[in-house]
């Protein structure tokens, strides 16, 4: 392959990769903005529904039932999250929340081991058939299947933003909760249904991504965490920014990790998170303010 | 002031007894009763710091108080501002707490959240032309984000939020606050319309001699109580009130 | 006391004893791991107590120090001890430079970043295989020596990990309880008000993230000269998550709770290294281990968010021994002293300069021009006062001139030294202090802490100073200029209260007196008669004029427009951030436009 040939498979792969943390930031997002939590067990809503769908299959359910099932659950699991671990402390220090998070990562990934074991599970692809060639790069047609279906996901997320009661409700929460609650807004509710809306992107994010890496029960912090990257890229307030940070993302982690060393992958991917914390911090002194202008207006 | 006519505006419709609240060590409310009966425009007027703005939080839940509050006859002290909306008692907040991000429409649609289920957009629909009626502006417009209007029709647009809520009861505080006195003239000009069409209104205002202008009655708050109540235009010429603004106490 | 004092004397027999007594089943390296996972757990505890910062990353500090003592020793023959002080340093540093900027953002991006740091390290050691070994990691690494006698035994790095640990205790305990610990706690309450004390924020967290990290450090350094060997398997993202737990578990605002916590869970690792394999399939058990802590973290957190010291000494009984977040002030009061001067100000020599000059000074909200072009100057030894209905902007006024909140167009210049844009702490140590409208007062410091904060630039202890208890003198000082300060406010008596327990005028007072000692030349008074009763607002006239005549400026926004008309020299009169008038009390009070403003246009 000429270098040319291999840079453009790299951005290919690098977007479709990227396309997986896309869905992963978007959730992060979602319940960040609405509850104030950065969710450590977003990854687990992925590994969850990914083995769940893996076991359906392997009792030769439909696949299509068994991926709408696998993700029912992880939305599901999602609002579970909400009003088992973090409602009955929403009045508790950002610090505690937070390690309330670890603490569910650290407990959900137990319950998949206890359920799946070590092993490694895997997912047909949707379709059989050759790689297709695109532009010089050579991709699978699982590639072309995420790719095509996180479009359709991200156009329906854009939807529900914009167009539904719910999805405005939602927005007007992480705008303004107290102007949400004058209007009838319950904030605790828009909190689990934020919670259902990210497990349920990292449900659809971990199917997606099963036929090509495989699933197993400690998939969750690493990819939970390259959507984080991400997310703060665009300051965990804006979900557009979002994809196109996570997808940008990708593709860093693509080349670096090819014309790199693959063995540095996670390296490389944590590097572009420290660097982008600092870049952030960097602004962050420049401009110099010690209050957000929303509290000095208080 | 006019008799009122039906059995339930003779009792008041919303009835405050005795509330006491504190932000932190604060001792902000001392024991503040009020009423207003239906169809009534009831101003509360004070300097700063006199707790208005406290007494509207805790009328609508957004701070813990303890005491007495009715609406209808219906005890409602200590429920959340999400279930009193749906009861008819809306804030429309100081400082135009709108969704700064999102457009006008999606602002004045989500006032009527509480309201989303079909069968009641015919309801909502009737509600949204009335608003547009009152401020023809805002439908106008309806794409811009709230953020991107100027102060009066930032104002305009949490009122038209607070009515897209289906109000019995309208509080308000200080819609008047920061507009040049055209805009004064214009937000005082749709209060007196809600009025006429029977919207019970309580006014928090700084501005005095506005709010007394367009109320049937008023109580003037210092440090947390209520020191003076009465009719509008016999308040309105009282020389305790602008003792009250501006230096010495009301006894 | 003598109760505490015991408790410390039998713990420490217990723990110079066990040694000698364990033997048979229960090998001694299990305490051995027990000091080395509490020396690191403790640096935790300060990070987390203290800074209020978690970090995700301590195992990557523990694995840099390893690291740097098998490599400095082994590949360049470099004396252990030495390597020691480079594996202390390197961690130490690493994490002030990663950690440094990352703490000027607030809120808990530390914990990503760390967990980043941790995945890092991991990986950079896994393939630097030339330095490293790699996966199989390095063997051989030279024991400590004192002379030509190596170090080596079970005993010998027992003793070394536990006197490690107490002595992380020992200097923490000191840190906590001198100006830097009080530093700290000002940080946790709040970044505002402690930056307008002159602390800054970010550099006292950093420091803070760096001390946490060497005591890694130090317990890498020591993990690897007992061991003689190292791989990367230790320093995984997971054993960070262990410490937290450990620190969390014990109580994380208590450094003996780490000790605690770090003795349960490595007693209870063991005992699950050895149930655990019975009842699951093979090779998962460490995995298991895992689910256990996360559930033990969750049931803590909710159910027991002190964690479980607090529990402790209530049943021992050892009430004193809090060791807690803030231990309080042991010395006893200091005599009264004669009140000492506010400050030495040359300021009326200036003649005619005014002491604070305002220039076009803008601060615009979205759309809402807060302050709009207002230009204004004080002169020394004046009360000015700033009035205007509400949302005037006179807040925003104060928050721009004391560095708060950054004006977007504009100048403020104090005695002829440009102040804008720079950061609260800069402007608190030009001289300007300030009061807020709510009282931004430390609720679980004592009010002489609290007041000793106002003097945090005037004093030096650093963090190495504080720890090793070198600044005894200075703190003995403090105290007594303390008690001059409370005695002008009339609060001495209280001195060695929680200032969160005070009502609610004598914590404005604490506030006051907290910005008397920052000795200003310009004190910015918030709303102070706000929530006074009548009494309080008399006094409190008296006590304003008192602290300009020892020639300190004063600034005051206020809403009780008799007190301001009786108390100030001149009046600026605010509206939708622009002057409306400025003058003497009497003849501002009788501007129509001011009439106008407050009670509203005639409609």
């Amino acid at each position: 392959m000429t270098l040319e040939q291999q840079i453009a498979q790299f951005l290919a792969s690098g977007l479709v990769n990227g396309a997986i943390y896309a869905l992963l930031g978007l959730g992060l997002v979602v319940i960040f903005s609405v509850t104030r939590v950065v969710n450590v067990a977003q990854g687990e809503f992925a590994a969850f529904a990914a083995l769940l769908a893996a076991t359906l299959v392997g009792r030769n359910l439909p696949p299509l039932f068994a991926y709408l099932t696998a993700v029912a659950a992880a939305t599901g699991l999602g609002a579970a999250m909400h009003l088992v671990a973090i409602r009955p402390a929403r009045n508790a220090t950002a610090l505690t929340l937070l390690i309330i998070t670890i603490a569910v990562h650290l407990a959900l990934k137990g319950f998949l081991l206890l359920l799946w074991g070590t092993q490694p599970y895997s997912l047909p692809p949707f379709t059989v058939g050759p790689p297709v060639r695109i532009a010089g790069a050579i991709l699978t047609r699982q590639s072309l299947w995420v790719l095509g279906a996180v479009a359709v996901i991200l156009a329906a997320a854009y939807l529900f933003f914009a167009r539904t009661v719910y999805g405005k409700s939602l927005r007007a929460c992480a705008v303004n909760p107290r102007a949400a609650r004058l209007v009838g807004i319950s904030v605790d509710r828009m909190g689990t249904l934020a919670f259902a809306v990210g497990g349920g992107l990292g449900g659809i994010a971990g199917i997606l991504i099963t036929p090509q890496t495989l699933a197993t029960y400690d998939m969750g912090l690493i990819l939970g965490l390259k959507g984080f990257v991400g997310a703060v890229v665009a300051g965990m307030t804006s979900y557009p920014w979002t994809v196109a940070a996570t997808l940008g993302f990708g593709v860093v982690e693509a080349l670096g990790a090819g014309l790199i060393s693959s063995a540095y992958r996670d390296g490389i991917a944590f590097a572009v998170l420290v660097l982008v914390l600092l870049a952030r911090a960097l602004r962050h002194l420049r401009e110099g303010v010690l209050i957000g202008e929303e509290a000095a207006q208080e | 002031m006019t008799l009122p006519s039906t059995e339930a505006a003779r009792s008041a419709l919303l009835e405050v007894r005795d509330l006491h609240a504190s932000y932190g060590p604060v001792h902000a409310l001392r024991g503040v009763s009020l009423s207003a009966r239906s169809g009534e425009c009831v101003a509360v007027i004070g300097p700063n710091g006199a707790g208005k703005t406290t007494l509207l939080h805790a009328v609508t839940g957004l701070l813990p108080s303890r005491g007495e509050i009715l609406l209808a006859g219906h005890p409602v002290t200590g429920r959340p501002p999400e279930v009193l909306v749906r009861a008819g008692l809306t804030l429309v907040p100081e400082r135009r707490q709108l969704f700064t991000t999102m457009t006008v429409a999606d602002n004045l649609l989500l006032g009527a959240f509480h309201r989303r289920r079909a069968g009641t957009a015919a309801e909502v629909a009737d509600d949204l032309a009335a608003v547009h009626r009152l401020f023809p502006v805002l439908r106008d417009r309806s794409a811009q984000p709230a953020r991107t209007l100027s102060g009066g029709m930032q104002q305009m647009l949490a009122i038209g939020r607070g009515l897209m809520t289906h109000p019995r009861v309208l509080l308000m505080d200080e819609p008047l606050l920061g507009l040049a006195p055209l805009l004064i003239r214009e937000i005082l000009r749709v209060l007196e319309e809600l009025k006429a069409k029977g919207l019970t209104l309580v006014l928090v205002e700084q501005n005095a001699r506005a709010a007394l202008a367009v109320a049937d009655r008023g109580y003037v708050m210092e440090t947390g109580s209520v020191v003076l109540e009465g009719a509008a235009a016999a308040l309105a010429d009282d020389p305790r009130v602008r003792a009250a603004y501006l230096g010495g106490h009301v006894e | 006391m003598r109760r505490e004092r015991l408790a410390v004397a039998a713990f420490l027999a217990v723990v110079i004893a066990l040694p000698w007594a364990v033997s048979g089943r229960i090998s001694l390296s299990v305490f051995l791991f027990i000091g080395l996972n509490a020396l690191i757990a403790v640096g935790l505890s300060l990070l987390g107590g203290q800074a209020g910062q978690v970090s995700l990353g301590q195992a990557a500090f523990y694995g840099i120090g390893a690291y740097i003592s098998a490599i400095t020793t082994l590949r360049y023959g470099i004396n252990p001890w030495v390597g020691m002080a480079l594996a202390i340093a390197g961690a130490a540093l690493v994490a002030y430079v990663v950690g440094g900027p990352i703490l000027i953002l607030r809120g808990h991006f530390l914990v990503l970043g760390t967990l980043g740091l941790n995945v890092i390290v991991d990986v950079v050691i896994r393939n630097l295989q030339s330095l490293t070994g790699g996966p199989s990691g390095l063997t051989g690494i030279p024991p400590l020596a004192l002379g030509v006698v190596a170090l080596r035994g079970d005993r010998v790095y027992y003793y070394l990990a536990w006197g490690a640990a107490l002595a992380a205790v020992w200097l923490g305990h000191n840190l906590i309880a001198s100006r830097v610990g009080r530093a700290l706690a000002a940080v946790r309450a709040s970044e505002v008000a402690a930056a307008t004390l002159g602390i800054n924020p970010a550099h006292y967290k950093a420091r803070t993230f760096a001390l946490s990290a060497a005591f890694a450090g130090l317990a890498g350094s020591l993990y690897v000269h007992y061991l003689s060997f190292v791989s990367p398997s230790p320093f995984v993202f997971e054993f960070s998550i262990t410490l937290l737990v450990m620190s969390v578990l014990g109580g994380i605002a208590y450094l003996p709770g780490a000790v605690l916590g770090a003795a349960i869970l490595t007693v209870l690792r063991e005992a699950l290294r050895t149930l655990l394999p019975r009842f699951f399939r093979a090779g998962a058990s460490a995995e298991y281990e895992i689910i256990i802590f996360g559930l033990l973290l969750a049931a803590v957190v909710i159910f027991a968010p002190g964690g479980v010291w607090p529990f402790v000494i209530r049943l021992l009984g050892l009430g004193h021994l809090r060791f807690s977040a803030r231990p309080g002030s042991t010395a006893q009061p200091p005599p009264p002293a004669p009140p000492v001067p506010v400050t030495s100000t040359g300021d009326q020599a200036n003649g005619g300069t005014p002491l604070l000059a305002v220039e076009h000074l803008t601060k615009r909200f979205g759309g809402l021009m807060a302050v709009n072009d207002l230009s204004f100057s004080v002169r020394p030894g004046e009360i000015y006062a700033l009035m205007g209905p509400n949302g005037a902007g006179k807040t925003t006024v104060f928050n721009l001139i004391s560095g708060v909140l950054r004006p977007t167009r504009g100048t403020v210049v104090l005695d002829g030294r440009s102040l804008t844009h720079r950061p609260a702490y800069d402007v608190a140590a030009a001289g300007i202090a300030r009061t807020f409208q709510t009282p931004h007062i430390f609720a679980d410091l004592t009010v002489a802490e609290n007041v000793m904060l106002g003097m945090h630039r005037r004093l030096r202890a650093g963090f190495v100073a504080a720890m090793l208890r070198l600044s005894r003198r200075e703190e003995r000082e403090a105290q007594e200029e303390t008690l001059a300060y409370l005695e002008q406010v009339g609060l001495a008596t209280v001195s060695e209260m929680l200032a969160g327990a005070l009502p609610f005028g004598a914590q404005r007072l604490v506030e006051m007196a907290r910005a008397l000692a920052v000795r200003p030349r310009l004190l910015l008074l918030d709303e102070p008669a706000s929530g006074l009763s009548a009494a309080e607002r008399a006094g409190l006239v008296i006590m304003i004029r008192r602290i300009r005549g020892r020639g300190v400026t004063v600034i005051l926004v206020e809403h009780d427009v008799g007190l301001v008309m009786g108390l100030a020299d001149r009046v600026l009169v605010l509206n939708y951030g622009q002057r409306i008038a400025e003058g003497i009390p009497a003849a501002v009070r009788r501007d129509p436009g001011v009439i106008g403003a407050y009670l509203g246009e005639p409609a």
